[in-house]
């Protein structure tokens, strides 16, 4: 039986309709694709898709109905704005100004608390996995304060720093660090000894192999750190904005709610969700070239 | 054993590349305990000569090329490289490994470039170089390709490519074609020997094929089960240059024989010491098993 679904024709045809694409592929292995094939793979695509939008509008109408009719069933949707009225108010925030200054504000927090944490994340990576004295001195900490959520850190912060901005920062760059030392460690430990031997025994200084072996091996590495830490850095800065922010877009959304503009909420989180999304793909996007060599492999 | 009496030149302009290897003895520290890895080898390579390291394996090969490579420190005894003690890795070592040792996100012609450019030599000449070493491991056309687009026989060209771009006093290789198929093998075997024969590079190359060693090599070090000593020493003089076809000669098998007998001798140990794993004859890579087995037939019919 198989249990990985992942052709939405399957789950209708049942699994005597669906083997059409593992057919396609045998066939064109052997250079004999025939239109028939072509036509119901084609087909078997669009119809994924369609069940998909499908699958959309469904939860936007039973949404809407849910919100319109008031329905409380145990979960309230009573004060639940409806679809309609959320697509009003996020066609008013994209045109208005105040909405993208939230939106540019809680950018740039996120991306210089990101690029610090990026940078001192790989470098204090690097130095815990190369470096013995180093990783004596610091592994600790980084085991003692890794489990603790960076938002935890958001009273004690709030106490600490001179300004909200800077604590804001604080919390952000804690959120993406720890990822970021992590996976790099990890990256930069597991470099094969032999690249190591094989450019000491070409003659490259300590230097050269760093930037030369250990860096490039722990590349893959470093990415992923990036990419999971852009993900919590907006996680972190949208609590701390929620909590102590007077501006940005954890607070837009906070502030919708204490001045019922309930619609607005929706708009915040969404603008959440396509924030974060967009600065992980740039991550992705940044890191790829670097990266190409380890695709194929 | 004592170092191989022979005359040594020291006129080092000509004939660099000379190794000694005095009483070595190297330990790796496991955990609490300790292993030995070898115990006091002793072997003198001369400049130009191309010598062969069979053992079984885990008998120490690896251990051996790593004191002479400078990645491991022995506990006794030192490593001369033209009078040099060694004391760390250095260029003037080249060193092949047996496989995924290239550079994954450099291209052939950038991990050819490699030892190059750590000895700060000018672009236009690193590349003039390595683009004429890519052409004499036969690899022309293939410049830019990454190493994971490569046969594991066109990787191991382009190791040993990346180990002559230093213009190295000694080739140290470790069973750099036994994860080739048979044939590449053989082709690999005779292109190392056009190479050595065109730059005269001293090559200690590790293996425990025999028959790989035979048509390679002009002596063959045979080592014991670990902890590696020097069983013995055989000197091969097949005429040069060789070819495949010198493997069928009768020659070739005497010198099969002389190796079997020392390797007999070698699985005769006292009981409870550490035996040989497989050593392996012929390209075909055809097992060659249970030493204490044929050691007894051996004494049986003789
Ligand atoms: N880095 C290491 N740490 C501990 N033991 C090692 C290490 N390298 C090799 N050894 C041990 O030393 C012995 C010789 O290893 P090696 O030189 O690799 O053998 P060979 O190359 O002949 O197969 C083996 O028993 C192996 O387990
Ligand atoms: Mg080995």
């Amino acid at each position: 039986m198989r249990t990985d679904y992942t052709n939405p024709l399957e789950l209708i045809l049942g699994p005597s309709q669906a083997t059409e694409r593992p057919a396609l592929h045998k066939q064109s292995r052997s250079f004999r694709i025939r239109f028939s094939d072509v036509r119901k793979y084609v087909a078997g695509k669009i119809a994924g898709y369609l069940i998909s939008g499908a699958a959309i509008v469904a939860f936007l109408w039973i949404w809407n109905t849910l919100s319109t009719d008031k329905v409380d069933f145990g979960l309230d949707f009573a004060n639940v704005p409806s679809a309609q009225s959320v697509a009003k108010h996020m066609l008013h925030a994209a045109a208005s100004k105040a909405f993208y200054v939230n939106v540019l504000i809680s950018l740039k927090r996120v991306w210089l608390a990101f690029a610090s944490a990026a940078l001192l994340g790989s470098l204090l990576g690097l130095a815990l996995a190369r470096i013995s004295i180093i990783k004596r001195i610091f592994m600790p900490f980084v085991e003692i304060f890794r489990p603790i959520p960076a938002i935890a850190w958001i009273p004690l912060a709030i106490l600490m720093f001179p300004t909200t901005e800077s604590s804001i920062l604080f919390i952000v760059f804690l959120g993406a660090v720890f990822p970021i030392i992590l996976n790099t460690y990890q990256g930069a430990s597991e470099v094969p000894s032999q690249l190591l031997r094989a450019a000491r025994s070409l003659g490259a200084s300590r230097i050269s192999v760093l930037w030369h072996v250990i860096i490039p091996s722990a590349l893959p590495n470093i990415a992923t750190g990036l990419s999971v830490g852009m993900g919590i850095a907006w996680f972190s800065l949208l609590t701390a904005e929620m909590i102590g922010g007077q501006n940005g877009i954890g607070n837009y959304t906070w502030e919708s709610y204490q001045l019922i503009k309930y619609p607005d909420i929706i708009v915040g989180m969404i603008s959440i969700g396509i924030l974060s999304t967009v600065s992980t793909a740039v991550i992705n996007w940044m890191c790829k070239p670097l990266l190409r060599w380890s695709n194929h492999r | 054993m004592e170092p191989q009496p022979r005359m040594i030149s020291r006129d080092a302009k000509l004939e660099r590349g000379n190794v000694s290897i005095r009483n070595v003895s190297l330990r790796f520290n496991v955990g609490g305990s300790s292993i030995l890895a070898l115990s006091h080898v002793s072997l003198e390579v001369l400049p130009g000569e191309f010598v062969c390291v069979v053992g079984p394996s885990g008998c120490g090969k690896s251990t051996l090329l790593g004191a002479v490579a400078g990645f491991m420190k022995p506990v006794e005894g030192e490593v001369l490289v033209d009078g040099e003690p060694v004391r760390g890795p250095g260029a003037d070592r080249g060193m092949v490994f047996q496989q995924h040792a290239l550079f994954p996100w450099k291209s052939v012609l950038a991990n050819v470039e490699f030892g190059l450019r750590m000895a700060g030599v000018s672009g236009k000449r690193r590349k003039m170089v390595s683009m004429r070493l890519v052409e004499m491991v036969g690899l022309t056309g293939f410049e830019h390709s990454m190493p994971s687009q490569l046969s594991g026989g066109m990787q191991q060209r382009v190791g040993i490519a990346r180990a002559l771009a230093n213009n190295p006093a000694v080739l140290l290789m470790d069973e750099p074609f036994g994860s080739l198929d048979a044939l590449t093998r053989v082709k690999m075997q005779e292109l190392l020997l056009n190479l050595w024969q065109e730059l005269r590079t001293t090559v200690i190359f590790v293996t425990h094929d025999v028959e790989e060693a035979i048509f390679l090599a002009d002596r063959i070090v045979m080592l014991t089960a670990r902890p590696a000593t020097q069983k013995g020493i055989i000197d091969i003089s097949l005429p040069r240059p060789r070819m495949k076809e010198v493997v069928t000669s009768h020659r070739f098998n005497e010198y099969k024989g002389k190796c079997l007998e020392m390797l007999h001798a070698e699985s005769a140990r006292p009981i409870g010491a550490p035996s040989p794993d497989t050593l392996t004859f012929g390209v075909g890579g055809v097992a060659w098993q249970a030493p204490e087995k044929q050691a007894s037939q051996h004494a049986a019919s003789g």
